[in-house]
């Protein structure tokens, strides 16, 4: 994996917020087919991380790189529209739209003969287009097992649901790399583990994965290597047995019980 | 609601000015279709895009003023100045989203009022061009000439009433088309979520200049339609009366909703007929029906009818 | 007369108009910090000032400081009975709703005030009007320099109010977390009718202190909610040192763009003010995205 080059690299990403360094310096590199976690204890940076490779913050200083090129001035959409997708933690969906409606919303960049003009036309290449967008939207909510719950409201869902609706939102944009943000959070063991196949066969399918997330079980259990923030700085970076066994990482998360549990 | 009741309510709309034929009634028809098509133009800031527009308003009377100045001052027919006072006001729209939506919710709609402010008073002041206070009159109705064959204007309510609703029904199609179609999807992802819509690549400020272009076209088309109805406008087309009455229709007969809009359309035209008493307090009456129908029935009476509509329907299958 | 002392006395006068419009923008901020409300009715609250001071003044003749003191109780109370009829149902609602119902409420009250009072311009009847003073070149009614005075009192006297009073600190926990102030057992009804009321008292003062230099009539409340807006959006909603810079920076600029531009345009130029700025700062005044 050492050998093909990185899809997506860091360099010395530095964003300050005030006087408080939210990251210093951070420097890392994700390789193609790789399930890579972001963990670190509270406050350490980690969805302030995603947010600056996702567009959403600028950093003060440092640069990203996505095959290579230079990513780190462009916003959001243009990011996502290269196929750098994420999920968000909180206010994650289209919560007055049905599941259905979420989905096929994230289909948009894919869209190239739906726009407006055409659909006044109401031609055929757009009928077509539309028929063809709305059987890959289904097509991506049957393949997370969502498809009973098509036409419910998003805001209906239970929470579990919701989170493999934000999953499913970011699927329908034709993800390379896709970054979660903490996707088992709030749910029990069963909830977790079905989450956990999901990802994985997410990367069978060839998507990247960049995961920030507190849950050590799924943390050990599925990356292929890890990232350690703290306050705002890369402490370690390796394989979960290195990582398990990193003293500097060990005593940063003493404080933190889910760490020693597992 | 019902592909019957849709086609129903559409014969309906053909047959009104024949059933009833007192001109004053014939009046109110053609002051429906305007006020639908303004209903429905401001619906697609407030309802589809989640925005308060609070300087729309100005938005009509620019296309009015726009529609007479062509027709006056160039002597473009009215088939002309419609499309083009549509167009000019669409693009006023975008000139004044472009720095308006760096802004979102209360400080977007102060700000546009701002702007609909900036627009009264060019109009109002600007005498050797507008007339300012004195307004325009004299503007033509709308002609079609083709010698020999066809000489007909539309001055009557009768006439007039069928190009209204030709504009009324194509603003329908329009906002229809405009709904299912990738745009239409992103100005909803935009209202439900703006950042979970720019993380899958939608280009926000880009859409949230075309919702509002289109709105600001429409209503400015039915300014223009009001001009040429009316012909005789002044600078109160910009002014407050015009926008409580449209978000009355909104709020009231159901933000979000095309054939709630155009009910709110509806009570709005009937209303002040049922208050002719009341004239004075008029407006008061409009603020008054605004309040509590935004305190009770938020999702507007559209909402209330469809749900009684569906408990009905429930009902017939037991 | 020289062109300068021309100058100096229009700026004279905006520094009046200023300290009016600083009133009525810490009454509107008041509300915003406080309740996260935009008040669109405050305009009207300045009107109502203004017509309470004349029904008391002109109408049963009582003087113009009675008026004034008896204006201020009348529309801040009025401002606690609106909080609690028509703007407390709404408080779970969203902002915009709010922002729509205060809209609503500005119409009522304008037209309401059209049928109590006719349309017609009014006069307050002030003494103060009538006696002059000069300061070098610049002419100012006793009027004028009784705004400037008593706004300086009065934002002096509501700095050590919010800061050492009790209820100044009750006010200013609940703006900074509502929910925490109701856990520690603050009654936020009881905070936000005050606030309200407070807030619309200081719209009153000033449409009674403004208003006694001009012809009032029922309108004059809403081009006065538009600059209100502008100097506490310019100035950052919820500060109360913004607003007071603002305030008196939109007096000048009013000032001098109606001595050198037009007088007809002249509210053009707070409007223009507050557009060129956001385009020059595009993150609006509020800082960047947060997630």
């Amino acid at each position: 994996m050492s050998h093909t080059p990185p899809i997506l690299e860091t360099n010395k990403i530095t964003r300050y917020f005030g006087g408080l360094k939210a990251l210093n310096n951070v420097t890392f590199s994700l390789f193609p087919g790789e399930i890579l976690s972001v963990i670190g204890p509270n406050g350490a940076g980690k969805t302030t991380l995603l947010n600056v490779l996702t567009g959403f913050l600028k950093p003060q200083q440092g640069s990203i790189y996505y095959r290579q090129e230079e990513i780190t001035e462009l916003k959001p959409y243009s990011i996502a529209s290269k196929g750098l997708l994420r999920t968000f933690q909180q206010n994650s969906l289209f919560v007055n739209l049905t599941v259905f409606q979420n989905v096929l919303i994230g289909c948009h960049c894919k869209m190239n003969k739906n726009s407006f003009f055409n659909s006044f036309l109401n031609g055929n290449s757009f009928r077509k287009e539309e028929s063809r967008f709305q059987f890959e939207a289904f097509a991506i909510l049957k393949k997370l097992d969502m498809e009973d719950q098509a036409t419910s409201l998003a805001a209906n869902l239970p929470y579990g649901d919701q989170r493999k609706l934000g999953i499913a939102i970011a699927l329908a944009a034709n993800p390379e790399i896709l970054m979660l943000d903490e996707p088992v959070c709030g749910m029990n063991p069963d909830e977790s583990k079905r989450m956990m196949n999901t990802i994985n066969e997410l990367r069978e399918s060839g998507i990247t994965i960049l995961l920030v997330e507190h849950d050590m079980k799924v943390v050990m259990g599925i990356s292929d290597r890890i990232v350690v923030l703290n306050q705002g700085e890369k402490i370690a970076e390796g394989t979960p047995q290195e990582i398990s066994k990193n003293t500097v990482v060990v005593s940063v998360y003493l404080g933190d019980s889910s760490f020693v549990k597992s | 609601m019902g592909k019957r009741i849709t086609v129903g309510i559409f014969i309906l709309s053909l047959l009104a000015p024949i059933i009833l034929t007192d001109p004053y009634h014939r009046h109110l028809m053609v002051l429906f279709c305007i006020f639908a098509v303004l209903a429905i133009s401001l619906d697609i800031t407030m309802g589809y895009l989640g925005e308060l527009p609070l300087g729309h308003a100005a938005f009509f009377g620019l296309g009015a003023y726009a529609s007479a100045l062509l027709a006056l001052k160039l002597n473009l027919s009215f088939w002309l100045a419609l499309p083009l006072s549509g167009i000019f006001t669409g693009m006023i729209g975008i000139l004044i989203g472009i720095p308006s939506f760096r802004l979102k919710g209360p400080y977007f709609a102060i700000v546009t009022l701002g702007f609909a402010q900036i627009v009264h008073l060019i109009v109002n002041n600007w005498v050797s061009f507008t007339r300012g206070p004195m307004g325009i009159t004299k503007i033509p109705a709308p002609r079609i000439t083709i010698p020999y064959i066809i000489d007909i204007t539309f001055k009557s309510e009768f006439s007039y009433y069928y190009i209204c609703l030709a504009m009324l029904i194509f603003s329908i199609y329009i906002t229809k088309r405009l709904i299912n179609c990738k745009t239409g999807r992103a100005i909803l992802a935009i209202r439900e979520n703006e950042n979970l819509a720019l993380s899958i690549g939608v280009q926000s400020y880009f859409y949230k200049l075309i919702a509002f272009g289109l709105g600001s076209a429409l209503a400015g088309m039915a300014g223009s339609f009001y001009a040429h109805y009316f012909r005789v406008i002044s600078p109160d087309l910009v002014g407050v009366y015009y926008l409580i009455g449209a978000l009355i229709m909104v709020m009231v007969g159901g933000i979000g909703s095309i054939s709630g809009v155009i009910l709110g359309a509806f009570i709005f035209t009937i209303l002040p007929e049922t208050l002719r008493v009341l004239e004075s307090v008029r407006l008061i009456v409009f603020a008054v029906v605004l309040l509590i129908s935004i305190t009770f029935l938020p999702a507007g009476v559209i909402r209330g009818i469809e749900s009684l509509y569906f408990k009905l329907a429930s009902i017939k299958k037991l | 007369m020289p062109v300068w002392s021309i100058l100096a006395q229009q700026l004279a006068f905006g520094i009046v108009n200023g300290f009016g419009y600083v009133l009525l923008s810490i009454g509107l901020t008041l509300i915003f910090g406080i309740m996260n409300i935009i008040n669109f009715a405050h305009g009207e609250f300045y009107m109502f000032g203004a017509f309470v001071t004349y029904t008391v003044a002109t109408l049963l003749n009582m003087g113009y400081i009675p008026a004034l003191i008896l204006s201020t109780l009348v529309v801040g109370i009025f401002g606690m009975i609106t909080e609690k009829i028509s703007i407390r149902p709404l408080r779970e609602r969203h902002e915009l709703t709010l922002l729509l119902a205060t809209l609503a409420l500005s119409i009522m009250f304008v037209d309401g005030a059209q049928l109590i009072w006719d349309p017609r311009p009014k006069q307050i009847t002030n003494q103060l009007e009538q006696l002059y003073v000069s300061i070098g070149p610049i002419y100012l009614t006793y009027q004028r320099v009784f705004i400037v005075l008593l706004a300086i009192v009065l934002i002096i006297s509501l700095h050590i109010f919010l800061k050492k009073t009790l209820m100044g600190k009750l006010l200013r926990a609940t703006a900074q977390n509502r929910d925490g102030a109701a856990l520690v057992g603050i009654n936020i009804d009881w905070v936000y009718n005050i606030t309200f009321g407070l807030g619309c008292a200081l719209a009153g003062i000033s449409g009674s202190l403004l208003g006694s230099t001009v012809m009032i009539n029922p309108h004059i409340g809403q081009s006065m909610v538009l600059k209100a807006f502008i100097v506490v959006i310019l100035a950052g909603l919820g500060s109360i040192p913004g607003a007071v810079v603002g305030g008196l920076g939109l007096g000048l600029i009013e000032a001098i763009a109606a001595g050198y531009v037009s007088i007809q345009y002249k509210d053009l130029f707070g409007y223009t003010m507050l557009i060129i700025i956001l385009l020059i700062k595009p993150s609006g005044l509020f800082g960047e995205k947060k997630i």
